[in-house]
């Protein structure tokens, strides 16, 4: 589900981890991609997105979010 | 568990608008200040993302009559009075103030070099939003506050308040490592934002789909009963409206019109795509898209076809501003273009409008307890506003008042750590989710849309009911469930108090149906505060003032 990190491009800083309202994010290992542990919790906010300095993230909305258009 | 004591002149409960405004001013008093955020200051709580709109008065727009803009305020208030007017004429005349100073601190409150107003408009009446670059509003409160020698204490959430003989003990954990933070306070200011995750969201099996901050879980109002003070009209509710199935807040950032699928507008305001007004129908008529749907009529469409380039453009640029860039993202990605596709709108769960009661002064009614912003609905302008009110409040009462001692509260103390060891060591029993869901069904059913003496009596015993389930049985595998955990702790308890206040208000206001009592009565045109006594809660009905 929601957040999908770039491994190839993540540098490992942490800033997701830092600014995710919604605590989705750990580091259980120093100096590694940090996992969406509690990814049911997103708010599919983009804070994560905004704050990525090497823009490695990536939101998936999720099929129930879907927007209804004509 | 480790335990620290932490001494300081005022303690923030929250970091959102109103918590870092407070920091600020009472910091510039002379106050020690530290600022507790459950999540990180920079993105966290509804405003996190950014908006767009902030309700003022500036008199070089509007003229030197405030009293439009007054009026304006006096309607918007959900479920009809909620605050007194000397209330209300603080906020009018304080709001320029407020944004002349974000302003000089660096957030956009011009648009092309002049004050904008549009949005939430009616024709013919003043327009009381202006429109402000908010997308990065938290990380400029942040530096302005640390720059003024706040402390900010990110990832620990604030969950007890005692009041022992008048001294303020709080009690936070750090979400993340095993710490106990003790803050003995000389004043506290509340400002924990909303109330939401009590109703269930339009999406099964998505709670966090909602539009206001699923994190924002009613922890101050919960404090604050706790530690004696009065809530407000607690068992008044409201509903928002946007996008159907991807809940975001700013319906007035639109522009376009509400069309039935005939592509008749549903409100009389405006008929093609207004900069200025946008579409007020939905604001007005907060029932509309469901009326439309129950009679077959529906759904109901924002339809943006006819808007110009520019205006669309312009559109974006607030939305994004407003908190919306994951949707616009999501827009793009889906090659969903706006200009072209009306979109579907609908209404969203029930959230609490009422909450902790405060006056002008930021003042609850616990001497040294002070409350601001949403803790009693005000939006981003009325976050700005008494945060700042508040902060100055609470700094100036510091200067006289003394340090209350943690280990007078010792046996509080001990009690509230033992119930968290508990839940961290029990085997087995329910996790915080699902005792979230059960809460959310009883809300729904019980206390949701339709309201009686019947069904309320009932949704009361299911509470308590499960009210003593959460207290004995939960289980959190980690710090983040604990924090979680202590959020359903929460709402239960003012799950509770919902249902009493909503059996003693024997009428129907806004959100608040009593299907056995059903119109609104003018002689309840006032504060219900609920309050805890010695046997229990104690209601009382406060007279408002014009």
């Amino acid at each position: 589900m929601p957040p999908l990190i770039d491994e190839n491009m993540c540098t490992h800083c942490g800033a997701c981890v830092d600014v995710c309202q919604s605590d989705v994010f750990s580091m259980r290992v120093e100096d590694t991609v940090p996992d969406a542990t509690y990814a049911d919790d997103c708010w599919h906010c983009g804070a994560c997105v905004m704050e990525c300095p090497v823009q490695a993230i990536t939101l998936r909305i999720p099929l129930p979010m879907m927007v209804c258009y004509k | 568990m480790k335990e620290e004591i932490i001494q300081t002149d005022v303690l923030c409960v929250g970091g959102g608008i109103a918590g870092l405004m407070a920091a600020i001013r009472a910091s510039e008093v002379g106050a020690k200040v530290i600022v507790a955020d459950k999540a990180n200051t920079v993105r966290s709580g509804s405003a996190g993302l950014g908006n767009d709109h902030f309700r003022c008065y500036i008199p070089e727009v509007h003229g030197p009559d405030m009293k439009p803009n007054l009026e304006s305020l006096v309607r918007s208030q959900v479920g009809g009075p909620m605050r007194q007017g000397v209330f209300l004429r603080t906020w009018v005349e304080k709001s320029f103030d407020i944004v002349k100073l974000w302003e000089s601190w660096g957030i956009p409150m011009r648009y092309e070099g002049r004050y904008e107003f549009a949005g939430h408009g009616l024709p013919g009446r003043i327009l009381a939003s202006l429109k402000y670059a908010g997308k990065d509003q938290k990380s400029v409160l942040t530096r302005e506050a640390r720059k003024r020698g706040v402390t900010v204490i990110n990832r620990v959430m604030m969950f007890d308040l005692i009041n022992h003989n008048g001294n303020l003990v709080a009690l936070g954990i750090d979400t993340r490592n095993d710490r106990l933070l003790v803050f003995e306070a000389k004043s506290v200011v509340l400002g924990t934002g909303l109330c939401t995750r009590l109703y269930p969201s339009p999406t099964p099996g998505h709670m966090f789909n909602i539009a206001y901050s699923p994190n924002n879980t009613g922890d101050g109002r919960a404090m604050a009963y706790r530690a004696g003070a009065a809530l407000a009209n607690i068992e008044l509710t409201m509903r928002w409206a946007g996008p159907k199935y991807f809940a975001r807040c700013g319906k007035g950032t639109w522009i376009g019109v509400l069309r039935d699928p005939e592509g008749k507008p549903i409100g009389p305001f405006v008929t093609k795509p207004d900069r200025k007004l946008g579409d007020m129908a939905a604001d007005i008529w907060h029932s509309a898209f469901e009326d439309f749907a129950k009679s077959g009529k529906g759904p109901v469409y924002m339809d943006c076809s006819g808007i110009s380039e520019e205006d669309y453009q312009y559109m974006r640029h607030w939305l994004e501003h407003e908190g919306n860039a994951s949707f616009l993202d999501y827009l793009e990605e889906e090659k969903i273009d706006l200009k072209e596709r009306p979109v579907e709108f609908s209404t969203y769960e029930m959230h609490l409008s009422g909450g902790v009661y405060y006056n002008e002064k930021g003042e609850t009614s616990v001497r040294g307890l002070y409350a601001a912003g949403d803790e009693l609905f005000g939006g981003i302008s009325g976050a700005a506003t008494f945060g700042w009110i508040a902060g100055d409040s609470a700094g100036s009462y510091s200067r006289n008042a003394a340090l209350p001692d943690a280990e007078e509260a010792r046996s509080h103390i001990e009690a509230k750590k033992q119930e968290i060891r508990q839940m961290l060591g029990r085997a087995r029993g329910p996790a915080w989710k699902e005792a979230n869901t059960a809460l959310q069904q009883i809300m729904q059913e019980y206390a949701g849309p339709i309201r009686s003496e019947t069904l309320l009596n009932a949704g009361l015993t299911h509470v308590r009911r499960l009210k003593e389930k959460v207290r004995t049985t939960l289980v959190a595998k980690d710090r983040h469930d604990l924090a979680r955990s202590l959020e359903v702790i929460n709402l239960v308890d003012l799950a509770e108090l919902l249902f009493l206040a909503a059996l003693e208000r024997k009428e129907t206001r806004a959100g608040h149906v009593r299907v056995d009592y059903p119109f609104t009565n003018p002689l309840l045109d006032k504060l219900l505060l609920v309050r805890k006594g010695d046997e229990g809660p104690v209601m009382e009905w406060k007279a408002l003032q014009r």
